[in-house]
C-alpha cells in the first residue's frame, strides 16, 4: 500500500512554477528598478525576466557624488551582463566632466548593440563641455544612431582633440522626435547635414539665430508637425533684417507643421511670421511672442488654425500697446464666417481692461473660448457655473488682482 | 444573452456586453457571428469565471483601454487600485493567480493589470528569501551565483 501524497502546502504549486513568464514581465514592469532587480535573486527563472525589465531604462548620473558611484557600478553592470545590456532601450546620460573618466570608458558595449535595440537616447552636460569625438563615440557612430525614434541633448557639446567631424553624413533613420541646443559658436555634430527622413518633432533651443537651425529645417520640411524654437538667453537677441527673411522664408516652408511654438526674446519687433502664416497649411496651434508679428497676424493665419496663444517677454526691450488686442477682430470675423477654424484664443499680455472685457465678451458669442492675462475665468473652464454676465466675470476677476500660478495651470 | 461553458462543464449565461469585456470572446462573437451554441472556455474552471464575470458585469460600462500603449514606457510604475478592485482581489494567493492566468488567457487586459499589480504590491519592498517564502518557490542558485548577481545588481541598492 502506498501512502498517500502528502497534503500540498496553502499556494505550493504557485507563482514560481506557474505563472508564464511573460506575465512575469507584466508584473515587474510595476516595481521599481530595485525591487525588480531584488527578484532577480529569487530564482533562476525569475532572473531573465527581471533584468529585461530593470534594464529597460537606464539612467547614468553623475550629478552628485553618490549618483557617480552609482553609475560607475551600473555602468561595469552594463559592461559586464550580456543579459543586462540587451535589454537596454532607453539611456540617459547627465554628464559632468568626471563622468567621461567615470563611466564612459564602460560604454564600449553600445558599439554592438543589435540593430533596432535602442529607441531613446537622452544625453545632458551640466558645467561641462562634451566633446563631439565623445557624442561620436556613444551615439554617432554606433547602430543607435539608426534605431533610435527619440533624442534629447542638452548642453554644449564642443569639438575636441584632434579629431575631426568628419565628412560622414549621418541618416536617423527612425528619429521622430529631436530635442537640441544650438548654438552660434559651436556647430552641434553637424546637425545641418544630419538627415532625419522621418522626424516629426523638433525643439530646439538657442541663444539667438543660427544657420544650422534653418539646414535643419529645410532638412525636414516634409515630415516635420511640431516645431518648438526657443531662444533661451538672459538678455534679447537682434534679428538682422536678412536673417529674419531667410527665418521666415523657411518656416513657409513647412507644409505638414501642425503645432509651431516660437519663442524669440527679441531686441526689436522681426515679423517674421506675417509672411510666413499663410503658408503653413496644416497649422492647428500657434504660441508666439509678441514681436515675432504684427497687427496683421490676425489677416495672416492660415484656416486651419484652432488655438493660438499669444505672450510677451516683460524684459523685453519694447513695449506692446495695451489695446494691441483689438486687431484680433479681424480673427474673429473670419473665424464667425468659417474661414479659419479658430476654437480658442489666450491672450496672455497685460491689456487695457475695456479692450479685454470688449474682446472676451465678442469672442464668447462667436464660441471662441477666451483667455486674457487678466480674465482668470474663461469659458471651457466655466461651464457648470455659467455666468450671468461675461463681463461681470471678467471685471471680478480683474478686481482680484494679477493671476496666480494656477492659471496657466488650467489652460495649457 | 450568451452562454459560456467552463473546463468543467459549468454554463454560464451573461448580457453580451459583459462577456465582451474579454477580447478572446469578442474576437469569437464577431468570427461566429450570432449563435445559441456555447462558448467553450476549456482553459478556465466555474469558481474562477464566476469571480471573471463579477469583474466584468462592475466594469462593463468602462470605457475600452486606448489600443497603442507604448508598452516600452517602464517609467509609470503605479500601483494604484480602486477601491471596488482592491476589495474583489482580496483572495487567496492560489485564486489571484487562476484569475491572472484566465485575464491573460480571455484577453481582459484591465483585469489582468489589476492581478500584477497586486502580485506587484506584494512584492514591493521584500528581500530575495521573503519573495521565495511568500511564494514558495524554491532557491535554485548556488551560494556562488547569488554573490554574483548581488554585486552586479549593487548600483541599485545604494542610495
Amino acid at each position: 500500500m502506498e501512502a498517500p501524497p502528502p497534503p500540498q502546502p496553502r499556494g505550493a504549486s504557485s507563482l514560481g512554477e506557474r505563472l508564464p513568464l511573460e506575465l512575469l514581465d507584466q508584473v515587474f514592469q510595476h516595481l521599481t528598478q530595485k525591487d525588480v532587480l531584488r527578484c532577480g535573486r529569487v530564482a533562476h527563472a525569475w532572473l531573465r525576466p527581471a533584468r529585461r525589465v530593470a534594464y529597460r531604462h537606464v539612467e547614468l548620473g553623475t550629478r552628485y557624488p553618490s549618483s557617480a558611484r552609482r553609475a560607475a557600478k551600473l555602468a561595469h553592470t552594463l559592461a559586464t551582463v550580456a543579459d543586462a545590456r540587451d535589454s537596454v532601450r532607453s539611456l540617459v546620460i547627465v554628464s559632468q566632466k568626471e563622468a567621461e573618466d567615470v563611466f564612459i570608458p564602460f560604454l564600449r558595449w553600445i558599439k554592438n548593440v543589435r540593430e533596432g535595440q535602442i529607441k531613446s537616447v537622452n544625453i545632458s552636460t551640466v558645467r561641462s563641455n562634451m566633446t563631439v569625438a565623445l557624442l561620436r563615440a556613444i551615439l554617432l557612430d554606433t547602430p543607435v544612431a539608426a534605431s533610435i525614434e527619440e533624442l534629447q541633448l542638452t548642453g554644449i557639446f564642443i569639438e575636441g582633440g584632434q579629431q575631426s567631424l568628419g565628412p560622414t553624413q549621418i541618416v536617423y533613420a527612425n528619429l521622430m522626435k529631436l530635442s537640441i541646443i544650438l548654438s552660434r559658436r559651436f556647430l552641434c555634430a553637424t546637425w545641418g547635414q544630419a538627415l532625419f527622413p522621418r522626424l516629426q518633432y523638433l525643439s530646439v533651443q538657442s541663444g539667438g539665430y543660427c544657420s544650422v537651425l534653418l539646414m535643419l529645417l529645410r532638412n525636414t520640411k516634409s515630415t516635420l508637425e511640431t516645431l518648438r524654437i526657443t531662444w533661451a538667453s538672459e538678455v534679447s537677441i537682434s534679428l538682422e533684417p536678412d536673417e529674419q527673411r531667410e527665418m521666415s522664408t523657411v518656416l513657409g516652408l513647412l507644409k505638414q507643421l501642425s503645432w509651431l511654438y516660437l519663442d524669440l526674446n527679441l531686441t526689436q519687433p522681426a515679423p517674421l511670421l506675417d509672411d510666413a502664416l499663410p503658408q503653413l497649411t496644416s497649422l492647428k496651434r500657434l504660441e508666439c511672442y509678441h514681436g515675432t508679428f504684427t497687427h496683421l497676424l490676425f489677416l495672416c493665419l492660415p484656416p486651419s488654425l484652432e488655438m493660438l496663444q499669444i505672450h510677451h517677454n516683460t524684459n523685453a526691450c519694447f513695449s506692446v500697446d495695451d489695446r494691441f488686442l483689438r486687431f484680433g477682430r479681424a480673427a474673429l470675423s473670419r473665424a464667425k464666417v468659417g474661414e479659419i477654424a479658430l476654437r480658442r484664443f489666450y491672450y496672455m499680455v497685460p491689456s487695457d481692461v475695456d479692450v479685454e472685457v470688449d474682446f472676451a465678451d465678442e469672442c464668447w458669442s462667436a464660441g471662441i473660448d477666451f483667455a486674457g492675462s487678466r480674465s482668470r475665468i474663461s469659458r471651457l473652464y466655466s461651464q457648470d457655473v455659467a455666468p450671468t454676465s461675461s463681463k461681470q466675470v471678467v471685471r471680478a476677476a480683474w478686481s482680484e488682482g494679477p493671476r496666480g500660478p494656477g492659471f496657466i495651470g488650467h489652460i495649457m | 444573452m450568451i452562454n459560456l461553458t467552463t473546463s468543467d462543464n459549468e454554463t454560464f449565461t451573461v448580457d453580451k456586453k459583459v462577456a465582451e469585456k474579454s477580447v478572446l470572446i469578442k474576437n469569437m462573437l464577431e468570427d461566429v457571428g450570432e449563435s445559441d451554441q456555447a462558448i467553450p472556455l476549456p482553459n478556465v474552471t466555474a469558481s474562477v469565471l464566476k469571480k471573471v464575470l463579477e469583474w466584468c458585469e462592475h466594469h462593463k460600462d468602462d470605457p475600452a483601454p486606448p489600443e497603442n500603449e507604448d508598452k516600452d514606457d517602464t517609467r509609470k510604475r503605479t500601483t494604484d487600485i480602486s477601491e471596488w478592485d482592491q476589495k474583489f482581489i482580496a483572495v487567496d494567493q492560489e485564486m489571484l493567480f487562476e484569475i491572472i492566468l484566465a485575464a491573460n488567457y480571455l484577453d481582459i487586459k484591465a483585469l489582468l493589470d489589476v492581478g500584477c499589480k497586486t502580485v506587484a504590491n506584494m512584492i514591493k519592498g521584500k528581500t530575495p528569501e521573503e519573495i521565495r517564502k511568500l511564494f514558495n518557490i524554491v532557491n535554485d542558485f548556488t551560494p556562488e551565483e547569488e554573490a554574483q548577481i548581488k554585486k552586479e545588481n549593487e548600483w541599485a541598492e545604494d542610495r
